[in-house]
């Protein structure tokens, strides 16, 4: 992205420039090769769906669903879009839609934000958090069971808060999921999703 | 009757007593298991509470200073993500820290699940409201810290 980017106008784009200048920093002082890939997360309702697809080609979009409608029109879709589960679009992706997904001839991408179900954890004692991660465990598993991919993103506010793939890796372990399918899961399928978007 | 008609009497034979054994193992397992209970048989064979021992090798990237807090810090936040509850049957410690490694070896005793827990507990600890502790990577559980000592004191 750097060198298709400059950085003022990633700044623009809503980067913050102080996290962008250490990612540059990082990046001219390792020799690793990594691949930014630019994102757009969507919360849409049924009518604001079409924003969904706008601009992928340079972001690769993932949306929200707000109610079932959209979540429906969102697992028919056809370009390279990722549909974002949080504790509250939760409810709106059950086993119907799955199966939609499933039949579906373009592979379909689910995408956890594990974040706002581990801060739900620690930070709001109130709410009913066994409830919310015994729906997530389920969705994965039916979503594994019919060949839909299951992304889990480690997408969070601030570098403090950051969440790393072994953090990913533990909660999944916990969640009762099998090496064969957290490595499913955090190598092969990401690979994939960024493979297709690329293609498109 | 020659040998080998012998041999498969012999052989079916077995194989039903097999059979039956299992059947009647089956039925009567429970009743089995009722007396061996009334005489106090599971007192000595049974072992009720299994209690295991793990390290876990954590690494911790940290942002600010401070590192020199923070093995205090660690355990203060495991016991309290851990509760009450399962502290009684869990036991955390930290064995050994390095902070000029940013490395440190923690010990699990426990149940079984306490290990899941306490890792679990290592994960999301960095992540409470207004913490601005280290963000902590367990990187392997081994069974003996021997195990761990390569990756401990390489930086």
């Amino acid at each position: 992205m750097i060198k298709h980017l400059e950085i003022d106008s990633a700044i623009i784009f809503g980067f913050n420039s102080e996290l962008l200048k250490k990612c540059i920093d990082t990046l001219n002082s390792t020799r690793v090769t990594i691949a930014i890939v630019p994102r757009a997360i969507h919360q849409v309702s049924e009518d604001t769906i079409d924003t969904c697809l706008k601009k992928s080609r340079y972001l690769l979009n993932g949306c929200i669903p707000s109610d079932t409608v959209s979540a429906r029109r969102l697992a028919k879709l056809g370009t390279t879009v990722t549909i974002v589960l949080t504790p509250n679009s939760l409810k709106f992706i059950d086993e119907s839609q799955i199966n939609v997904m499933a039949q579906t001839p373009t592979p379909r991408y689910i995408e956890i934000h594990l974040y706002q179900f581990l801060t739900h954890l620690i930070n709001h004692p109130n709410i009913d958090v066994e409830k919310e991660f015994y729906y997530l465990g389920t969705v994965i598993e039916k979503a594994l069971k019919n060949d839909v991919a299951v992304i889990p993103s480690a997408s969070s506010p601030n570098v403090r808060k950051a969440i790393l793939v072994n953090h990913i890796d533990l909660v999944l372990y916990s969640m009762g999921f099998s090496r064969r399918e957290r490595r499913l899961m955090l190598e092969l399928y990401p690979m994939d999703l960024i493979q297709r978007w690329l293609k498109t | 009757m020659n040998s080998t008609t012998v041999a498969y009497l012999a052989l079916t034979l077995s194989l039903i007593s097999i059979v039956l054994t299992v059947i009647m193992n089956a039925k009567f397992y429970r009743y089995t298991k009722v007396l061996l209970d009334e005489i106090g048989f599971h007192i000595v064979l049974h072992k009720k509470y299994r209690r295991i021992k793990r390290y876990v090798l954590v690494k911790f990237v940290c942002l600010d200073s401070g590192f020199e807090t923070l093995s205090e810090h660690v355990k203060q936040s495991i016991d309290k993500l851990l509760g009450p509850i399962l502290r009684y049957r869990c036991n955390v410690d930290i064995v050994s820290y390095r902070p000029e490694k940013k490395r440190a070896i923690i010990r699990v005793r426990g149940e079984a699940i306490c290990v899941i827990y306490t890792l679990l507990a290592l994960t999301i600890g960095h992540l409470e409201k207004d913490s601005d502790s280290c963000i902590a990577i367990p990187i392997r559980t081994s069974g003996l810290i021997s195990r761990l000592k390569y990756r401990y004191l390489k930086s």
